[in-house]
């Protein structure tokens, strides 16, 4: 594997990652959510567009914790079920306010290419 | 903060990793059961958990990102190296056995050194509270000579204006000491350690007793006092046994019975590390200072003052405080100097670092690094040995995959695992060696934290992984090489690769280093030999010395005069004992001086106004017993005590005052108001001899007169004896002294060696050091040549094997071996002569009229190393010789 293919494959899976790594953080802001219920808010943010397997929360879950913009413990659902309640940290609502904001200009920078705004 | 929500997560990650695996599981099942519930449920449950986990995804290849995502694959990955590496160490267990040793043998001498820096350098002595709020008041200003003058001292006075400063301090206190004081009568007296203490003394340290009460105010009062002492806790030990009915006993220290009130807490040396065995209250023991009414006397600095900052107060405040109205109540001295300024000096360190034994821990620790360096360039060697004799097993390995960056972990793992049990056997060695260098060096500070504790774990841990990741790193690195790589591949018989250029800077390296160590010992013995050569004046090895106080023994002048010479008479009948004199004055521990004045002249030469010879008030026999030879004229008799003054003068002294040697018949005043002035006649003239130490840069001039015709302040007499052997007269000396009168205060009996022990003892210990680890250098460094060679020789052996069966001669094979070995001890030589030559200045300071380019030295360490390349290539030369080419060409 040469340096190179090695640097664009990342590159590529950062992108598309990111994305989902901020619908995340911005279920979380409302306030801590186990897994299937993160999956569920996002469906219906997007509404249905963005639909997302399932599974690929989970991954993008293990890669916030281990930056430390979200921690995990086990706690009760309203079902009185034990489940993994995932709380967004102060540095991950930084983390969204950052990405937010770089978002919102790009996605304004698409809007004037394209003849709208 | 980000990095320490995620740091503890991966901490958690390390420690639960089983747990954080089955929580994953746990978590994906909930989710599926939720989602079949909620989206699939119509038609009928089987559905719903088909849909459920269609919706989901790819189950196992998720499980498997998520391990990647949260570190869990990295750790798999490690637990699975180090479990590999484990096995392969302990299938080695020679390698592993050698380097682990190596490692603790440089780790653990480093240990020994922190822990005894670490507790002098870095520290308060025990038992104090929050040592970092308790400062000194010392001052400085710039001297005569343009240097810093600084002053521990303080008077009575100041130390009463501190203590008024409350705006600043929660506590003041001041202390003389620790002092030696005579304690108890008789043959059980003995000579201990006591302060003198103002008030507040424990309180402002934060000290509890562990056993009674400290002194009450009333106790230290100045106009009040009383006689109260307050005992150490080792003291406590050994000499009451731990007895707690101590309270209430009285303790003789100098002349005066002090009531035992309380015992201080296990630890506890007092404000220093020179422990103290007691505490008595300055009032009640003026008559251990010496001089009195210092209680008004600006001028009289004696007292250490130590005071405790107030809640919140910075030391720069409460030395402002000070500065307000320093110099209203200081005294100078000199009116021509600047007023000294204050300063605050904090209880951390425990010693001040000027002393010469830190110098030599300093330098100790020096030593211990460069063992260090030489085992972490011993043990990278090792490391390269085996990674060339695993090369297939690596080749293999590479083969199927593995990448160079964990090819290169595996290599440090090598290095780390032996370096975590050599901490543990360094601690071992630590535990063992810190009393040994304490008892050298910091003998008689007592303290609890001379041992191995949390600090010196964590030194020991640190330094392991350290020197484990130095060794392990260059082998770690090569192996991530491609070229060694591709070497690794090929097959036994590449020719080029004994020839590791790497392998050889580290062997000389090793080498370079052995050489300084084991010149380092060289110039020590030098010393020490240079030291035992000097002529003296006087015979150190065959003489003891006994001295009593004559304060406190209950007798008349008279009286004591009787009892001493009864002494002397005694200690003549002991056999083996072949002079005894009295004497005022003792070498090495005491001599008075004097200034004198010559009648009939304006000064005298060479001798500064104020200052004069030294002189010793000596019996009739006093320079036989010294061995101190008579150059002309004659020695005092037993009717010189009585009659006409008269004087022996030095060699020195007759030069420096009567040039034209005419000294004899001259004589000479002692310029004091209190002796009668009559002028003595020198009727000798004997040797020079040493007065204060060993190391004696110039003789000063020095006198003898008759005893009885001395100054009447002289009256601290002692006993010299000559004995042939000075050790086993000591007991039946000690015997016969206490046979004469059974309740003097202490009397010691002691080898007039022993005074100048303590001044031999830093070169002692440079020597005796710099062997011990020149030598576990040497070695260490022989046993990396060997296995350089060993192993050169075993992957030639198809080489040696065509060269023999070309015809070459066994002696040629085994000549070649040795010459590459020599080669390499050749080169580490001469780069260590070079550093020993650029380096030898710093340690200029500690030798003794050595040079630190001593050619002898220099030339016998090159001797030494050259010596044993040779014998470290012997057994892979003679390995040479055996080879067969037969089999050998038949192999592979």
């Amino acid at each position: 594997m040469t340096p190179r293919r090695a640097m664009s494959d990342s590159t590529r899976r950062d992108q598309l990652t990111g994305t989902l790594d901020m619908l995340v953080l911005r279920t979380l802001s409302l306030g801590p959510a186990h897994g299937y219920a993160i999956a569920r808010h996002i469906e219906r943010l997007s509404e249905d567009v963005l639909k997302v397997e399932h599974g690929s929360l989970y991954p993008a879950l293990d890669r916030l914790l281990r930056r430390g913009l979200v921690t995990a413990k086990w706690g009760d659902t309203s079902t009185g079920r034990k489940a993994r309640l995932y709380t967004i940290t102060r540095s991950g609502r930084k983390q969204l306010a950052d990405r937010s904001a770089e978002h919102e200009r790009i996605t304004l920078a698409i809007a004037r290419v394209m003849g709208r705004a | 903060m980000s990095w320490i929500d995620a740091a503890r997560h991966r901490l958690r990650t390390l420690v639960g990793r089983e747990r954080l695996a089955r929580e994953m599981e746990e978590e994906i099942r909930f989710h599926l059961e939720q989602d079949a519930r909620y989206e699939g449920a119509p038609f009928g449950p089987d559905a719903a958990r088909f849909a459920a986990r269609r919706r989901f995804g790819h189950v196992t290849g998720i499980a498997e990102e998520r391990r990647r995502e949260s570190g869990l694959a990295a750790l798999d990955r490690l637990s699975q190296d180090l479990a590999y590496a484990m096995r392969q160490l302990v299938r080695a267990p020679g390698f592993t056995l050698a380097v682990t040793l190596t490692l603790a043998l440089g780790i653990g001498a480093n240990a020994t050194m922190f822990a005894i820096v670490d507790r002098v350098m870095l520290r308060a002595p025990d038992g104090i509270a929050d040592a970092d709020r308790v400062v000194q008041v010392r001052s400085w200003r710039t001297g005569r000579d343009g240097g810093i003058d600084t002053t521990v001292l303080h008077s009575h006075p100041s130390y009463l204006e501190f203590r008024g400063m409350r705006d600043v301090f929660a506590g003041v206190t001041a202390v003389r000491g620790p002092l030696d004081v005579p304690v108890d009568r008789g043959p059980a007296a003995i000579r201990a350690r006591g302060s003198l203490v103002a008030d507040d003394y424990f309180e402002t340290l934060g000290v509890r007793p562990a056993l009674g009460r400290f002194f009450r105010i009333e106790e230290t009062d100045v106009s009040r006092g009383a006689a109260v002492a307050v005992l150490s806790h080792g003291f406590w030990q050994r000499r009451y046994g731990g007895d707690p009915g101590v309270v209430g006993r009285t303790l003789i220290a100098g002349n005066e019975p002090y009531a035992i009130v309380g015992v201080a807490p296990r630890g506890f040396p007092g404000h220093t590390l020179a422990a103290s065995d007691f505490w008595l209250p300055l009032t009640s023991a003026r008559g251990l200072l010496g001089v009195g009414g210092w209680e008004g006397a600006r001028g009289a600095l004696f007292l250490t003052v130590m005071a405790r900052l107030g809640p919140d107060v910075p030391p720069s405040r409460a030395l402002a405080r000070i500065g307000v109205s320093w110099t209203a109540w200081q005294v100078s001295p000199n009116r021509a100097l600047p007023w000294p300024t204050p300063y605050l000096v904090s209880m951390v360190p425990a010693e001040s670092a000027s002393r010469p034994e830190h110098r030599v821990a300093k330098l100790l620790s020096g030593v211990a690094l460069l063992l260090l360096l030489i085992t972490c360039a011993n043990v990278a060697n090792l490391l390269l040995a085996r990674a060339l004799a695993r090369r297939r097993e690596i080749a293999v390995r590479l083969a199927l995959g593995i990448g160079r960056g964990r090819l290169a972990v595996l290599f440090l793992l090598d290095a780390l695992l032996p370096g975590a049990s050599g901490a543990a056997v360094a601690l071992w060695v630590a535990w063992l060696g810190i009393p040994v260098v304490r008892e050298v060096l910091f003998a008689g500070t007592q303290t609890t934290t001379w041992s191995v504790d949390g600090r010196l774990v964590t030194f020991t841990v640190v330094t392991a992984l350290v020197a484990g990741a130095t060794a392990g790193i260059v082998p770690a690195i090569l192996a991530s090489r491609p070229s060694l790589i591709d070497a690794l591949k090929q097959g036994a018989r590449d020719g080029s690769v004994h020839r590791s250029r790497t392998r050889i800077a580290l062997l000389v390296a090793q080498g370079t280093l052995s050489v300084a160590l084991l010149a380092g010992t060289g110039l020590f013995v030098r010393s020490l030999q240079r030291l035992g050569d000097q002529h003296l004046g006087l015979d150190l090895n065959r003489l003891v010395v006994a001295s009593f106080s004559s304060h406190g023994s209950g007798l008349s002048e008279e009286g004591l005069r009787e009892v001493q010479d009864r002494m002397r008479q005694l200690a003549l009948g002991i056999p083996g004992v072949k002079r005894a004199s009295l004497t005022v004055g003792v070498p090495f521990s005491g001599v008075y001086s004097m200034p004198i004045r010559i009648p009939g002249r304006d000064s005298v030469p060479g001798m500064p106004r104020g200052r004069g010879p030294y002189l010793y008030a000596a019996g009739p026999d006093f320079l036989h017993t010294l061995g101190t030879r008579l150059l002309a004229g004659r020695a005092f008799t037993e009717s010189d005590g009585a009659g006409q003054p008269v004087a022996i003068v030095s060699e020195r002294m007759a030069r420096t005052i009567w040039p034209a040697g005419d000294a004899i018949g001259s004589c000479f005043v002692i310029d004091l108001r209190s002796t009668s002035g009559q002028c003595m006649t020198v009727i000798g003239v004997a040797e020079d001899a040493h007065r204060a130490g060993i190391v004696e840069a110039d003789p000063w001039p020095l006198y003898y007169i008759p005893l009885g015709q001395e100054p009447s302040f002289m009256d601290e007499r002692s006993l010299v004896v000559r004995a042939a052997d000075p050790e086993r007269i000591i007991a039946p000396l000690l015997h016969a002294v206490h046979s004469v009168r059974g309740d003097l205060p202490y009397v010691s009996v002691q080898r007039l060696a022993e005074s100048v022990a303590p001044e031999l003892r830093p070169w002692r210990l440079g020597a005796s050091v710099f062997a011990l680890f020149g030598l576990l250098a040497l070695v260490v460094a022989a046993i990396g040549t060997y296995s350089v060679t060993q192993f050169s020789v075993s992957q030639r052996t198809h080489e040696l094997g065509v060269r023999i069966a070309l015809g070459a001669q066994r002696g040629d094979l085994a000549r070649m071996v040795t010459g590459e070995s020599l080669r390499i001890g050749a080169i580490a030589a001469l780069v260590g002569v070079v550093v020993v030559l650029a380096a030898g200045g710093l340690m200029e300071s500690m030798l003794f009229q050595t040079s630190p380019r001593d050619p002898l030295v220099l030339v016998a360490v090159v001797a030494v190393l050259l010596t044993s390349s040779v014998a470290a290539s012997v057994l892979p030369a003679w390995r040479a010789t055996r080879v067969d080419p037969v089999t050998t060409l038949k192999a592979d």
